[in-house]
């Protein structure tokens, strides 16, 4: 558990380190504040993902929705009465 | 937004075919010939017309700006918080067909090749990849499509003539056994990959020769039908539909079935195969992220898009690794959820904004 949690930040910090410098001299704040904040998304669905926290599943909010679109399609084809 | 280079409409083509042909070549005979059997190729032929109009649809709603993208003017034809609100469906929807490929990839490597390495490797790797390949930018992406797609298309074509001969054709008969409704729900996936060309109204913008964009859309459709169908035949008449559905991948099948008496050294390409799908696959992700990259710069209207690329990988890398907990649920979901998903963006809110925009009468010529 812990080395994963070690080298997942380490990964993140990687990212942090290679893009953070040129952000800072070019000046480019909306870019540096759109960059953390995918970072810390990125960090908050790793994390929890390792560590089993409740992050809420988008795929699953997807098909949630989808699925029951998917099945009424299926049920009016199939249907020989249509 | 920094000026992304100019691309031509051929160029802007390959673009579009790259996006659909590596997981359509490895996934559509198995997921169409599950409802359509031996008639899988009809499939193909109804899921075309469906696929020409859904880029009928995207490259009209772009002709009406032609120098903005879909996340740019969606907040001028519904007003800025609806507007806003589409964009980001749209930006959402390139990451996630991303991830999903990343899942796909990794699907197959972890299932045929490579059983103990585990799949978050296969992702990471092409993430990164695609993430390399995005700082070089649109004109080196086409580029890159170009090369990649000539090998894929040269690579199915010798497997096709290879296995022409063991192709038999009372493996299609009788044709409509059970009627066209099994066939129009065996369109339905393909119909959504075919959709996926919808890309172009990211790329409108950035091409040069507008005038030929039309034409060049319909025929990526043309050719990723050709495919289609190359494939479909392939593996229904090697191995009757049955068998097709069944297997997981059956185009890679259709590889190894290859047998050849006098030149032995021509049996089995799919090692072959699969060294060109890997670099499709590469491709496809690389598509789909920069759109999505683009897409998500132009958002939030950013100067420029590549401060973003790898925080946004890593962030579509956790999605695929959380997304699906094995290859059962991944396959339930391309075949009943991925489809109509994809169709929702590309077809759905497509032609709803076209709709808009054609009451409300916007044409931006010239901005």
């Amino acid at each position: 558990m812990f080395p994963i949690v070690l080298l997942i930040l380490t990964g993140f910090a990687v990212i942090v380190a290679i893009e953070l410098p040129r952000l800072l001299r070019q000046k480019l704040h909306r870019e540096t504040v759109a960059f953390f904040v995918l970072i810390a998304i990125g960090i908050t669905l790793s994390l929890g993902r390792v560590l089993h926290l409740p992050v809420p599943n988008i795929t699953k909010g997807i098909e949630a929705v989808v699925r029951p679109i998917y099945k009424a399609v299926e049920r009016f084809i199939m249907d020989p009465k249509n | 937004m920094r000026e992304e280079g100019k691309i031509s409409a051929l160029q802007a083509m390959v673009y579009q075919v790259s996006i659909v042909s590596a997981t359509a070549i490895l996934f559509t005979p198995a997921i169409t010939a599950k409802h359509a059997k031996q008639d899988a190729w009809l499939s193909i032929i109804i899921a075309c017309f469906f696929g020409s109009l859904q880029v009928y649809t995207a490259i009209s709603l772009a002709k009406r700006f032609p120098n903005k993208s879909v996340v740019q003017y969606a907040p001028q034809i519904l007003g800025t918080l609806p507007g806003k609100m589409v964009g980001f469906i749209y930006v959402f929807y390139f990451f996630f067909v991303g991830y999903f490929i990343q899942q796909e990839f990794a699907a197959l490597m972890c299932s045929s090749y490579m059983p103990y390495t585990p799949s978050v490797v296969f992702m990471l790797i092409l993430a990164l990849l695609a993430a390399y390949a995005a700082y070089g930018g649109l004109e080196v992406i086409c580029r890159v499509c170009s090369i990649v797609q000539t090998l894929v298309f040269a690579t199915l074509a010798l497997i096709f003539l290879l296995i022409i001969k063991d192709i038999k054709i009372w493996r299609f008969l009788p044709p409509l056994e059970n009627g066209l409704r099994p066939i129009l729900l065996g369109a339905i996936p393909p119909g959504g990959w075919f959709g996926e060309t919808a890309v172009i109204l990211m790329l409108y913008p950035f091409i040069n020769n507008k005038e030929k964009a039309v034409k060049t859309s319909l025929l990526a459709v043309l050719i990723l039908f050709i495919t289609m169908e190359i494939v479909v035949i392939g593996a229904v008449g090697l191995g009757g539909p049955a068998e097709t559905a069944r297997s997981l991948f059956p185009t890679f099948n259709m590889a190894r079935c290859i047998k050849l008496e006098a030149l032995p050294i021509l049996e089995r390409q799919d090692a072959l195969f699969m060294m060109v799908w890997v670099g499709g696959m590469m491709i496809k992700l690389t598509t789909f992220f920069f759109a999505g990259i683009l897409g998500l710069a132009q958002w939030l209207n950013l100067k420029d898009y590549r401060p973003l690329i790898l925080p946004s990988m890593a962030v579509m890398t956790a999605l695929a690794v959380q997304a699906w907990e094995n290859i059962a649920e991944l396959f339930s979901f391309s075949g009943e959820v991925f489809p109509f998903t994809i169709i929702l963006v590309n077809f759905i809110i497509t032609g709803f904004l076209l709709t808009i925009a054609g009451i409300r009468n916007i044409i931006l010529k010239n901005t």
